[in-house]
């Protein structure tokens, strides 16, 4: 059978229970715990949905609750299929380049509208929320404490892209500072 | 020692093959440590804390030598019933990181004084020293924690009093998988048993 590409969520929750069985709720608690929500996009709802169509695809299987445990939760557990569509589709999500365009590309296209203290104070209010998420980042990094070594490396690619971020905005920031301004 | 050499003493110590005993000699190495009784969970957090500093001068003076080093604990009870039992609460224990040796006292410090200011008051056992087990038996476990008594017993009924080996130290476990990202059926802890010989006298 051929899987089409799966999205971001599914691929990130197919992973997830391929880990270990697991049921909806824990499934949650996992994506809130390793700081999963933000870049992902699952809310506790959609975890249910996206599941549901791991489950039609055939990625997922779900051990249904039996006698007495009636009530006890659906555990989802990944097939054999599963697994391999896994694999090649986190192969293929490393392998691939996915740029993602910022809205400073728009920001600085634009930049002959605006007056130089606007655009200034603009940038610096960007430098200012990427100091914030740099600092986010390290934190949630020391808190989780202890992260298996391909975490930390995940941890270091954000860290390393925001860092490259802050020195552009310096010298970029320098530079239109100190270079006269033509009104 | 050499790199070469280097990689295959860790691996004999860290990666014993789950299917026999083995001895091996288990060379005096620097941890950071913490000890207790009850739930090792606190102890846990803090070694992790303040080896993170640690680790990340580590990784830029070791480039692609540095290894993440594993959790690894040391069990005992005052009455050894409670530790066949598995009595948690009376169980203690001492929780501990390998570190470089080229980890001073000033490097330590500095690393609790920065895990302090996030967790508060700093246990009183929490402390960098020597270990030295030497000769040791050891083994892989492959599978939940609970689910060692079977491998444990083999060891000290049976390939113990075979080669005229008694224990020398404590119970040793070195854990090489997180169980939040691990299932239990597939979780990897190594048993180490430091020994002694006791040949019977003719």
């Amino acid at each position: 059978m051929n899987t089409k590409n799966l999205t971001d969520a599914e691929l990130l929750l197919l992973g997830l229970v391929a880990e270990m069985p697991r049921h909806g709720y824990q499934l949650d608690l996992v994506i809130e715990q390793r700081g999963m929500r933000q870049w992902t996009q699952i809310g506790f709802s959609s975890i249910y949905f996206v599941l549901g169509k791991l489950e039609k695809m055939g990625l997922v299987t779900v051990k249904k609750p039996t006698g007495k445990k009636a009530k006890a939760k659906k555990i989802y557990t990944v097939t054999k299929t599963g697994r391999k569509e896994l694999v090649k589709q986190t192969l293929s999500a490393l392998r691939q380049v996915r740029p993602t365009y910022s809205s400073v590309l728009l920001g600085m296209v634009n930049w002959q509208v605006l007056k130089r203290d606007k655009a200034l104070e603009a940038l610096k209010a960007r430098g200012k929320a990427v100091e914030a998420e740099l600092a986010r980042l390290a934190d949630i990094q020391i808190v989780q404490q202890p992260l298996p070594d391909f975490v930390e490396a995940l941890f270091e690619y954000s860290l390393g892209q925001l860092r490259a971020e802050a020195k552009w905005l310096t010298q970029t920031l320098d530079y239109m500072t100190s270079k006269p301004w033509l009104e | 020692m050499k790199e070469k050499d280097f990689r295959a003493k860790l691996k004999e110590l860290y990666l014993p093959s789950p299917n026999d005993f083995v001895l091996v000699d288990v060379p005096e190495m620097q941890f950071v440590m913490m000890d207790g009784q009850g739930s090792p969970e606190i102890a846990v957090k803090w070694l992790f804390s303040v080896v993170y500093p640690i680790k990340r001068i580590a990784k830029e003076r070791m480039g692609k030598d540095f290894v993440e080093p594993p959790l690894e604990g040391l069990w005992w009870a005052d009455d050894m019933t409670d530790f066949i039992l598995g009595n948690k609460d009376k169980l203690k224990w001492r929780m501990m990181i390998v570190t470089p040796e080229w980890v001073n006292d000033e490097m330590f410090e500095q690393a609790v004084a920065t895990t302090k200011k996030r967790l508060g008051d700093v246990p009183t056992s929490l402390r960098l020293e020597h270990y030295d087990e030497g000769k040791s038996v050891q083994i892989m476990h492959v599978g939940p924690n609970s689910e060692e008594v079977p491998t444990i017993t083999r060891m000290h009924k049976e390939f113990l009093p075979e080669r005229n080996l008694v224990p020398n130290g404590h119970h040793h476990e070195i854990y090489l998988n997180d169980p939040n990202r691990v299932a239990p059926e597939k979780l990897k802890t190594v048993l180490r048993q430091p020994v002694r010989d006791c040949t019977p006298k003719q």
